[in-house]
């Protein structure tokens, strides 16, 4: 256990007041204090979104990991020009589409049991029927159309911001969104999915 | 389902990230960064590097001396060469992935490929090849060798004369010891340059490019799986073909070129991710006149015409934005092209005459 230990003095080891830039050139010198802060600070924004843009799935963790051993790889190339959090969204944009490519290359049914514990924690949530037809049609669009759609429809996003984050252009993310939203269409005339 | 119920319902599944779950993925990616990170090596003295130098080569000349006449029978072994089939029969098309580039072969064809590591060694004795590489290839069709460096190319060997585009970056084409070298830039569909193969024609001169050919719609495409595959043939019904409308003929031209306006815009798309402008603009630019179904060229009008927005050049705006409008290549696109022709008005001063 004293990996664990000495591991979880290090997360909590930074100041709280120490300015975001500061941290972000330390860690990019290689401060692995810094980097801990900076993961302490956004881990919980980029979970959030992850679970957004892919569901509910047992595989967030692993995705979060995969999050930041890229910006830490990526701390290097950031100039400071957008703020951090914008910076690791995009990486963590990259990392659910790539995640969600990986997923239509293998395709399985919707993750139900990845959801029980979700569905059944309290009943504040979503109906189980209802959350599950909605993962059932986000899971059938394409990564591209899901995150152009879960970036607009339920984060409010701008279409210039989704461009930038996904690194397209606006035009294409709007299409992207205006075929999510045509397929929502085709499957409310249809019916309920089940 | 609406869309108030679909945000709620994702919405619901967000929960906070617990901290045993925090700590848990702090301490993977602690181990992960530590072994990714090199150990700085001990600063040697002066005197120990011509030391260990000397004492090195001694060592490998000792070895070579000692194993070099119990080894002169053998052929040094040779490092181990992947070698992948694709053949695909009229009207089908065969997929592969290896070394993170992606082919696509498209019948009536036979490709080959070996991955000697840093390069893959391409032989395409027939077919249409359409080619993404993520690292150097040398393809090798009747009587021509190319060197195509990473980007995404098209290769045609059609009655032994060898057609190259390259989608970004210069290639060398090797015929009969001759080099030629293909345009920077060059889009896949127009400007082909055409290699006769000496064996049809005495000397190998560029033909006049042919004029753009009508495109098929671009095909999503599924990769076939690579993992452990030494040798596969994947002939008709096997895993890597596809039995979807035949490339053969006419529409060969098609399946081989058809994804040039698509991946310029792509392309386009990854030239503004990095910041070039210019670059974009250029390739949209190249879309729009390399799109004859229209919509690509009238989502590339629109691109171009914010893009020339954004940089204060309204007349060049206004003249991309009209193009959207006089044609119905995109419908989505109507209604943000008229709100930007009448932001671009506003800005010049002018009134915005409703359409």
């Amino acid at each position: 256990m004293r990996p664990h230990k000495a591991e979880l003095r290090v997360v909590t080891a930074a100041p709280e007041d120490e300015p975001t830039a500061a941290i972000v050139e330390r860690a990019a010198r290689g401060d692995h204090k810094a980097f801990a802060t900076l993961y302490r600070r956004h881990a919980d924004m980029a979970f959030a979104l992850l679970t957004r843009l892919v569901g509910p799935v047992s595989e967030r963790e692993d995705l979060l990991q995969e999050v930041f051993v890229r910006l830490h790889r990526a701390l290097p190339r950031y100039r400071g020009n957008a703020s951090l959090s914008t910076f690791l969204y995009k990486i963590t944009v990259r990392v659910a589409y790539d995640h969600l490519r990986a997923r239509k290359r293998r395709p399985r049914p919707v993750d139900v049991v990845d959801h029980e514990c979700v569905l059944s924690a309290d009943g504040a949530g979503a109906p189980r029927a209802e959350l599950a037809d909605v993962l059932r049609f986000l899971d059938a669009l394409t990564p591209e159309q899901r995150i152009a759609f879960v970036l607009r429809e339920v984060l409010d996003y701008r279409y210039p911001e989704i461009a930038e984050l996904v690194g397209c252009f606006e035009t294409t993310a709007r299409m992207r969104v205006t075929a999510a939203n045509r397929a929502l269409a085709r499957l409310t005339r249809q019916g309920s999915p089940r | 389902m609406n869309r108030t119920e679909i945000r709620d319902a994702i919405e619901s599944t967000v929960e906070p990230l617990s901290d045993i779950a925090r700590n848990k993925v702090w301490h993977r990616i602690a181990a992960q960064l530590d072994a990714q990170q090199v150990e700085p090596a001990a600063r040697p003295r002066r005197w120990q590097v011509p030391v260990a130098f000397a004492a090195g080569a001694a060592l490998a000349a000792v070895c070579v001396v000692a194993l070099v006449p119990l080894r002169a029978p053998e052929r040094a072994p040779a490092p181990e060469v992947e070698r992948v089939v694709l053949s695909a029969g009229a009207g089908q098309r065969a997929e592969h992935v290896i070394a993170g580039s992606e082919v696509t072969l498209y019948g009536p064809g036979r490709l080959e490929i070996e991955d000697a590591g840093a390069t893959l060694d391409l032989a395409l004795p027939e077919g249409v090849l359409l080619a993404r590489a993520s690292t150097p290839m040398l393809v090798r069709t009747p009587g021509t060798t190319t060197e195509m460096p990473p980007g995404v190319f098209a290769v045609r060997v059609h009655a032994h004369s060898t057609e190259i585009a390259s989608g970004e970056e210069r290639a060398r084409a090797l015929i009969d010891r001759r080099d030629d070298e293909l345009d920077a830039g060059a889009p896949v569909t127009p400007q082909i340059v055409q290699h006769a193969s000496p064996r049809a024609h005495e000397s190998p001169t560029p033909v006049p490019s042919p004029p753009p050919r009508v495109r098929a719609p671009v095909r999503p495409r599924s990769k076939a799986p690579d993992a452990g595959t030494r040798e596969r043939a994947a002939s008709s019904g096997g895993e890597a073909a596809d039995s979807e409308p035949a490339p053969t003929a006419a529409g060969e031209d098609a399946a081989g070129l058809a994804v040039s306006a698509s991946e310029l815009y792509a392309q386009a798309e990854h030239a503004l991710a990095r910041g070039d402008r210019e670059a974009a603009t250029r390739l949209l630019e190249r879309v729009v006149e390399v799109d004859v179904t229209g919509r690509l060229a009238a989502t590339a009008s629109y691109d171009l015409a914010r893009l020339a927005f954004d940089a204060g050049e309204h007349d060049t705006a206004l003249r991309h934005v009209e193009r959207v409008l006089s044609t119905d290549g995109e419908p989505n696109l109507a209604r943000p092209a008229n709100t930007l022709r009448c932001r671009i008005l506003r800005a010049t001063g002018q009134a915005c005459p409703a359409r």
